[in-house]
């Protein structure tokens, strides 16, 4: 698969502070790639730096297997923290800007504008926006020049529940029309509805990379209760869990093999006894990406 | 060249701080053109009989080619602050909203950035060029007895000199507002500058070390034309550049624009 963008050895260093530290990735074409990281955690930071408005302390990276250049962002849209565009000009105006900017025909502005449903307000200032059209108008401006690759950096922040998921709709009825997507984000939730693939980042360092499927497939967890006592017993004598935990009244196994609920179930039930509550649970990324951080926390000290 | 010029017009044409300070100057532009005559005469009328040499400030021939070209430039340079602030805000704007930043992501590099901006300092210096040489072209055909075509174009490449001198001082401009990123503080910044360059210049006056002056910017661009009206009163004037103060000013400008690339290159924007 072709690869889109490869960051070598990236860091950015304030002083002593790193802001981003030592970072490599691969993003190859097709991929929704979510980086994820609480705040302050060097997202923007290595955004910024791959979109040639920081000047990286070290490393380098290449955009299409090539040293980056001007015409290359022409091929990007991108959108960095929160959406910029000149006040006192209305969504159209911006957006002419933009297209001078990227060598686009104006003819495209009409069509992005319909596509994030602005039509009402394109000949409105864009002062008098409110936060969820201001960050439509960014998704329209990044689309524009029909981009390759889409940079989002916390594209739902601050947004309303409706407006998180209009902007979640757009971002997935994007990612279908075949388009790389790189998206920062510090809401799990987010990366796992709408993402392949993820890397975590904790204080500037890459702490994790790997696909958003093999979080869900990979800990499957079963919670069992029943009115024995030895139920913890006979789950861990079961060979289908790595381990058996309890969560006040109930057991939760952590699934191994391709055991499956009913595998349980018959398995209770040769035992003689009878579940009063079985159910599968997936280990949200949310899980996930709280362990990851605590094991990193303990191993680096 | 021409896709930096849209850039540019698309940003500042419904701007309207930049569209009233660049009116206001054109304003001042032709009531320098036009207004000095009106105004020796209002002078002639209202102390004509104090008048004790019987002297006639209307026989001054400020608006006569080919002195005009020198008498307009000379005068109107002094106003190019009004420009210059114009071309402050359309500058340090761009840092106060971050839209530089998005400019670079969408496609710009930081050079074309730059460059954006000096053909709109290019294009403003033209533009007031023009219009100085149309007004100068009116009032002097109004006022002049000889207007054969050799006296009228004799001295007219003070018109250049002129444009020289403001699109200098715009680079100027333009890096001490790329250094500051704030309007106010860039303004202040300007008045600073023009008090120290003035306390120089009348040291360097008094205690002779003239050779400072070579090291005011401002003074330097604004030296390029002398005072011409010392003529009047039968005095030797410069009525040419001088090699030196034009190698002067070129090397100004450029570096002005280096300065300017430094700044913003080495900037995290």
């Amino acid at each position: 698969m072709e690869t889109v963008l490869t960051i070598r050895n990236l860091s950015k260093h304030y002083g002593r502070i790193k802001a981003v530290d030592d970072l490599s990735l691969e993003v190859k074409r097709g991929n929704i790639f979510g980086i994820l990281g609480p705040n302050g955690s060097g997202k923007t930071t290595t955004l910024g730096m791959i979109l040639d408005v920081i000047n990286p302390t070290n490393g380098d990276y290449l955009w299409f297997g090539e040293k980056p250049d001007k015409n290359v962002r022409k091929k990007i849209g991108a959108i960095l923290e929160h959406p910029i565009f000149y006040p006192y000009l209305t969504a159209v105006q911006n957006l002419k800007i933009v297209c001078d900017i990227k060598e686009v025909s104006y003819d495209r502005i009409p069509e992005v504008i319909d596509q994030v449903g602005l039509d009402e307000r394109k000949d409105t200032k864009y002062t008098t926006f409110s936060l969820g059209m201001k960050q439509r108008l960014a998704i329209a401006s990044a689309l524009l020049c029909d981009p390759i690759v889409m940079l989002l950096d916390e594209p739902t922040n601050g947004l309303d529940p409706q407006g998180i998921a209009e902007i979640r709709e757009l971002i997935v009825e994007i990612a279908n029309s075949g388009k790389t997507i790189l998206l920062a984000s510090h809401l799990l939730d987010e990366v796992q509805k709408v993402c392949t693939h993820f890397a975590v980042l904790r204080r500037g360092k890459l702490i994790h990379t790997g696909l958003v499927d093999d979080v869900s497939k990979g800990d499957r967890m079963i919670e069992v209760k029943a009115k024995v006592d030895n139920l913890q017993e006979v789950l861990e004598k079961s060979g289908m869990s790595s381990k058996v935990k309890r969560e006040l009244d109930k057991y939760i196994m952590t699934m191994q093999g391709d055991y499956s609920s009913e595998d349980v179930n018959q398995y209770l039930f040769e035992n003689n006894i009878t579940a009063s509550h079985l159910l599968l649970k997936t280990r949200s990324l949310e899980q996930q990406f709280l362990e990851i951080l605590a094991d990193k926390e303990g191993g680096n000290g | 060249m021409i896709r930096l010029l849209k850039i540019e017009w698309h940003k500042i044409g419904a701007n309207r701080t930049f569209k009233v300070l660049s009116i206001i100057y054109l304003v001042v532009i032709a009531v320098i053109s036009m207004g000095v005559m009106p105004f020796l005469q209002w002078v002639k009328r209202k102390f004509g009989e104090f008048d004790i040499d019987q002297l006639d400030p209307t026989m001054l021939p400020f608006y006569e080619f080919p002195d005009i070209w020198q008498n307009l430039t000379f005068v109107a340079i002094y106003f190019k602050v009004f420009l210059a602030l114009a071309l402050v805000y359309a500058i340090t704007n761009e840092y106060q909203y971050r839209t530089v930043r998005q400019n670079v992501i969408d496609g710009l590099s930081k050079h074309e950035f730059i460059w954006s901006k000096i053909i709109m300092a290019g294009f403003l210096s033209l533009a007031s060029t023009v219009t100085l040489f149309v007004f100068g072209m009116i009032t002097g055909l109004i006022y002049s007895y000889d207007t054969s075509i050799s006296v009228i174009f004799e001295d007219v490449f003070f018109l250049g000199v002129f444009f020289l001198q403001l699109f200098t001082y715009l680079l100027f401009v333009m890096m001490l507002a790329t250094l500051i990123k704030k309007p106010l503080l860039t303004m202040a910044l300007m008045f600073f500058i023009a008090i120290v360059e003035a306390v120089i210049f009348v040291r360097s006056q008094m205690f002779d070390f003239q050779w400072a002056q070579d090291f005011l910017p401002v003074l330097t661009i604004n030296k390029l034309n002398s005072v011409p009206f010392t003529k009047y009163a039968f005095q030797e004037i410069q009525d040419y550049v001088k090699l030196k103060e034009l190698v002067l000013v070129l090397v100004y400008m450029v570096v002005f624009y280096l300065g300017t690339v430094r700044l913003t290159v080495k900037r995290d924007l």
